[in-house]
């Protein structure tokens, strides 16, 4: 969260101060982000991903306890590098710690409230999501037709920005409930 | 500063100035109440209303969708007073804004304060945007207050009416309603007013309700009521006064404490001169004060206002006092100083003596003359006298030689010839030899009468009791004893001439003495009593008295009130008793009853 960390203190320097840091911290970032910063797209989708936590409610079984852990996991190929654990580190929503998972195989997947799925076998998807909308999971991929294959969220660019389609029924059949909030931002489709 | 205005104006002063301050307050009362509202009902109001919009852009800022927040923003159409309104993400970056195209330098979020405030006739909303517990950004708002000032300006525009309305109203009703205050005052000063200047106590208020003023009015007639009542009586007995005093044969002028005359009687016009009007206001001292009394006339006058001490008053003085016409005339004058509440007066009584001084001028000069004339003939009287008591020294002494003879001759024609005589011859022989020494006797008893007037007396200290015993034990007669209770008290001893006092008491015992002589038992007692200045000796006894008709004979030279065949005597002794005690300036008296007794007082001085 170096932008976070930027603004805290932009709130405490005098202008010419503020330039000088930011200048600074901006060749650092740059720097570090040649080696191992994912690609902008990912870092907004893995921002998505944690807001999605606040906009979404689960049904109680999905959580064990009440300070059971809120559960993001990434199945197959992970885009996000360290940003998502990044992103999460130190949040929680309504008492669950947020944890970041990485599961290779559906079979792994035993434990999990929001999914970003990046497979490449097509048609498995249809498959994996029914069983994940079972486990009341939020299925969340950027591969084409994720949503009439029955996953819940897809991240499309449009006019260069990451947007969100959400697939109503399929929500629905997770029985999970997606704030109206969320729905206004987001195209809707029922599948 | 309402002191001397009409108290018409003064009841519409004060209830303009109590109207115009209680709408005045009220409208201000009113007006802030209004703007304090509606300053916190706009906070209330946009806190609403960015509270909505905050809520309703989380989404938006969570996932990225600027149309979204923008047309959430664009409801703000709907209050004309928010001019704009921002949305700022996370990282303080401008995330949407309304209208769309606000410059960017409307909000400055890291300098902005939170919450709600005025400033510059804006108000500034900061909203923080939160889903959850997470802030996901910052809802800025501005909204105009000139709707605040266009309210302003109503309140204080309708304030104003109120007041001018009610000023107005104030004036109208107060301009029907105070006559009912002021005219009753108006009419009871106009009728003090008449009062004082015509000293018209007829006059009476009318009164025109039954509240304060008319108990005032009723008052007032009742006081002035009384003052005329008080007046007539006044004026009556001060009438009354002047009367008396101008009856008075007396001069009555009274002064002030100036020493200027303001009363004059008649008298004092007729005895002065002066009529009253001239007189009054004239300094007394100028008008009948001789000229050489004058200053001390003020002095006195000046020293009693000074001091209080007046020696001359409230007493009778005599002194001369000037007429008109310059002549001086003896006045005899009291003056006494009349007091008053706040003043001092004196009134002076003064009567012209000059009838009284010529009266007493004339019995002066009659006295004088008749003391002359008493002189002279007490002179002549003790001339006569003196003569009178030389010419009886010089007869007793002249008879006492042929008397001797008479005597010593018949003495020896007795011896020589009593047995050549018949018992006839012996008898008027024995006549003959008695009267002979009865008149030597006589004779003896008129010459010590006659030396006495010419004795000097030496006077020395007498004792008094011892001498009446030792007198007593000369003249009891052995060869015919009586019975005698004789007493002596204790008397005072006295100063005078020693052998006349004894003469006194001679006579007195022996008188006494002599006149008990037919009693059974003669009780004499002495005593004396004691007075301021001089003592009474008297001796009592309880013999044959005398009849107190023939008093006025008992003192005189051979003034017998008992024949001599009775009790012997020539009647010289209490004449001699009478002589010494009035030549030592005492007196000598009796009482007596017919038998029963006779006391014998004589007195003299201590000294």
């Amino acid at each position: 969260m170096v932008l976070t960390t930027r603004q805290k203190f932009t709130f405490r320097f005098s202008t010419p101060n503020f330039v000088l840091l930011l200048c600074a911290l901006l060749t650092i970032s740059v720097a570090n982000s040649k080696a191992k910063q994912p690609m902008l797209e990912y870092q907004v989708k893995a921002v998505f991903l944690y807001n999605f936590a606040q906009f979404v409610e689960w049904p109680k079984q999905a959580f064990t306890t009440d300070n059971a852990p809120l559960i993001i996991g990434v199945l197959g190929a992970d885009p996000f590098g360290s940003y998502l654990d990044k992103t999460v580190k130190g949040e929680n929503v309504n008492g669950h710690p947020i944890i970041v998972k990485r599961f290779q195989k559906i079979e792994d997947i035993k434990n999990c409230h929001i999914l970003f799925i990046n497979i490449t076998g097509k048609d498995r998807v249809r498959e994996i999501c029914e069983q994940l909308n079972a486990k009341n999971v939020l299925t969340v991929s950027d591969m084409p037709n994720f949503t009439k294959q029955g996953g819940i969220v897809k991240f499309y660019v449009e006019d260069n920005k990451t947007k969100i389609r959400i697939n109503l029924e399929a929500s629905k059949r997770a029985d999970l409930s997606i704030s109206s909030k969320l729905l206004r931002v987001a195209e809707i489709v029922n599948n | 500063m309402l002191r001397n205005t009409p108290i018409k104006q003064k009841l519409m002063i004060v209830i303009l100035l109590v109207s115009g301050a209680v709408s005045l307050l009220t409208s201000a009362a009113y007006f802030t109440y209004e703007v304090i509202t509606f300053r916190q009902t706009t906070i209330r109001q946009l806190t609403l209303l960015g509270q909505i919009i905050a809520a309703n852009s989380t989404a938006a800022l969570a996932f990225d969708s600027r149309e979204d927040a923008t047309e959430t923003l664009l409801a703000l159409r709907a209050d004309p007073n928010i001019v704009a309104a921002a949305l700022y993400d996370v990282q303080g970056n401008l995330f949407a804004s309304y209208p769309t195209n606000l410059p960017d330098s409307t909000f400055h979020p890291e300098e902005k304060r939170k919450g709600y405030y005025f400033e510059n006739k804006f108000l500034f909303g900061f909203e923080h945007v939160v889903q959850g517990k997470k802030t996901l950004g910052t809802l800025y708002m501005k909204a105009d207050m000139r709707v605040l000032n266009e309210r302003i300006i109503l309140y204080v525009s309708i304030g104003l009416l109120v007041i001018m309305t009610s000023l107005l109203l104030a004036f109208l009703l107060t301009r029907k309603i105070q006559t009912q205050i002021s005219q009753p005052i108006l009419e009871l000063a106009t009728k003090a007013k008449v009062v004082s200047e015509f000293q018209d106590y007829s006059v009476r208020a009318n009164k025109l309700g039954a509240d304060e003023i008319g108990t005032l009015t009723d008052a007032f007639n009742a006081m002035l009521a009384q003052i005329q009542s008080q007046n007539s009586a006044l004026s009556e007995s001060s009438a009354r006064m002047i009367a008396v005093m101008n009856s008075a044969l007396t001069a009555v002028v009274v002064i002030n404490s100036t020493g200027h005359i303001t009363e004059w009687n008649s008298h004092a016009e007729q005895i002065f001169g002066w009529s009253r009007s001239e007189a009054l206001d004239q300094e007394l001292a100028n008008l009948v004060v001789p000229h050489r009394y004058r200053d001390d006339h003020r002095k006195g006058l000046h020293h009693f206002i000074a001091t209080g001490e007046g020696p001359v008053l409230n007493k009778l003085i005599e002194m001369n006092a000037l007429r008109r016409d310059g002549t001086e005339f003896p006045v005899e004058l009291s003056i006494s100083p009349l007091r008053t509440a706040h003043a001092i007066a004196f009134c002076g009584f003064i009567t012209d003596i000059t009838k009284r001084k010529q009266a007493e001028e004339e019995i002066r000069s009659l006295n004088q003359e008749l003391e002359q004339k008493v002189a002279a003939r007490t002179q002549e009287l003790q001339i006569a006298n003196k003569e009178l008591e030389a010419f009886s020294y010089s007869v007793s002494h002249d008879l006492r030689a042929p008397l001797r003879s008479i005597n010593g001759y018949m003495t020896i024609f007795a011896d020589d010839y009593t047995s050549k005589l018949d018992d006839e011859a012996k008898r008027l022989m024995t006549i003959i030899l008695n009267n002979a020494k009865k008149m030597g006797q006589l004779i003896d008893d008129l010459l010590e009468f006659s030396k006495l007037g010419r004795k000097e007396l030496t006077k020395s200290r007498i004792h008094m009791r011892e001498m009446a015993l030792s007198i007593y034990d000369d003249l009891k007669k052995p060869e015919a004893p009586r019975q005698v209770e004789f007493t002596v008290h204790n008397i005072p001893d006295v100063k005078g001439d020693n052998a006349t006092i004894r003469q006194v008491w001679i006579n007195l015992i022996s008188n006494a003495l002599k006149y008990s002589r037919h009693t059974n038992k003669a009780v004499i007692e002495i005593d004396a009593e004691e007075q301021d200045d001089l003592i009474t000796y008297f001796i009592k006894d309880n013999g044959a008295g005398f009849d107190m008709d023939y008093y006025d004979k008992l003192f005189g030279v051979f003034q017998r009130l008992h024949t001599a065949k009775e009790f012997e005597g020539t009647g010289v002794g209490l004449a001699i008793v009478q002589r010494i005690i009035s030549r030592h300036g005492g007196k000598v008296w009796a009482t007596a009853t017919p038998n029963k007794g006779a006391t014998f007082y004589f007195s003299l001085p201590k000294q």
